[in-house]
């Protein structure tokens, strides 16, 4: 059984019991086309089957085999995992749900937003690609590699999506992550539209789509540019700069990086928050 | 990237477009003293410590054309997400 055929296996058993969940983490990120090899499951739970979840899993296929232990949680109320195997190679074989995910709304908002496709041979619904990359903005090197990749398939999407009319150029240009995005849109002179270019800049609430817009947008009279992320000194060089020339890709650059520290930062400060709760003494609450 | 992987670049004056090889010195230094493994991982550590630098440069009187050919713009310009002609899709 391939990893993906397991992935399906397991969330086929959970369903068998009325747990309701979205595929996220690694095999999210393989169902999008990233390359990556992964034995861990990661899924988000729905709220409803948190409670009772363990008692679901030894209802399960999954216990039929595997005497299923609970492990320990590093966010307790939020984050569960259960062992739920061995693999061949003797490594153990974890199944992780979330109830909230710290970098995600509420899970009714991203089951609204999640992709159903056919992974392991079986349909499974994993985590919608834009909530997904929002989901790996932690403070790990390795999210932010896979983040590349899916800003470039996310873009990539869009703009196919534009072209045969599935989406408006207006919320496409609001997403724009990548360079090759960016680029995609700029050959095909969507960047004369100054209707979209202006409601883009209105609707966008990401820096990096800011960097990548401003020179464009600079052309535009009328454009607002609401986020007050970017410094200023950066973002007067964004509206001089000619759109699509390495100076604009590096000041999107500096821009991105900025975002990224942040956000690492700003993970890191949840975890060491956490860490500091857990280490915290208390009178017998959650461990 | 951890903090403590944060370094200050050897020199004391400002990288101007004339300092290529001063970048360079930059980059052998961190591996050499092993504070980075490879060239991309060098890179990496003077991009991010570089951020102030570039603000500053961003705020100064330097033309555009200065601020492009300014070697810490064009070792921006070579990170980050990759162009048409680089990507896989």
């Amino acid at each position: 059984m391939t990893s993906e055929e397991r992935l399906a296996w397991v969330v086929s058993a959970l369903d068998s019991v009325g747990v309701r969940c979205l595929v996220m983490g690694g095999h999210a990120a393989r169902f999008y086309g990233v390359e990556r090899n992964t034995n861990d499951f990661d899924l988000h739970l729905s709220p409803d089957c948190w409670d009772d979840i363990k008692a679901k899993i030894q209802a399960s296929p999954l216990a039929t085999n595997f005497k299923v232990v609970e492990g320990p949680s590093w966010r307790p109320g939020a984050f569960r995992r259960f062992q739920i195997g061995v693999l061949p190679s003797g490594r153990e074989e974890w199944l992780e749900f979330w109830r909230h995910n710290h970098l995600l709304p509420d899970f009714h908002e991203v089951f609204d937003r999640r992709e159903i496709g056919v992974y392991g041979g079986q349909k499974i619904a994993f985590l919608g690609l834009r909530d997904l990359i929002r989901a790996k903005e932690t403070e790990r090197e390795s999210d932010w590699q896979d983040i590349a990749l899916l800003e470039e398939f996310a873009d990539s999407r869009d703009y196919s999506a534009v072209l045969n009319g599935g989406l408006d150029l207006a919320s496409a240009l609001s997403r724009i992550r990548s360079r090759r995005g960016f680029e995609s849109h700029l050959k095909a002179s969507h960047f004369r539209d100054d209707n979209a270019i202006r409601q883009a800049v209105e609707l966008t609430a990401s820096p990096i789509t800011e960097a990548f817009l401003t020179p464009v947008a600079s052309r535009n009279r009328d454009a607002h540019l609401p986020i007050a992320a970017i410094e200023p000194v950066v973002r007067n060089r964004l509206s001089e700069v000619d759109p699509g020339t390495n100076l604009h890709f590096a000041l999107v650059e500096i821009v991105r990086r900025r975002y990224k520290l942040a956000a690492q930062a700003a993970d890191r400060a949840d975890k060491e928050s956490i860490r500091r709760t857990l280490a915290a003494p208390s009178d017998g609450g959650a461990s | 990237m951890d903090e403590s992987q944060l370094v200050t670049r050897p020199s004391d004056g400002n990288l101007s477009a004339d300092d290529e090889p001063s970048l360079e010195n930059w980059i052998m230094s961190l591996i050499a003293d092993g504070r980075a493994d490879s060239l991309h991982e060098a890179e990496e550590i003077i991009l991010n410590t570089s951020l102030p630098e570039v603000s500053r440069l961003c705020g100064s009187d330097l033309t555009i054309e200065q601020l492009a050919a300014h070697p810490l713009f064009q070792l921006f310009a070579s990170h980050g997400s990759r162009g048409w002609e680089d990507s896989p899709l």
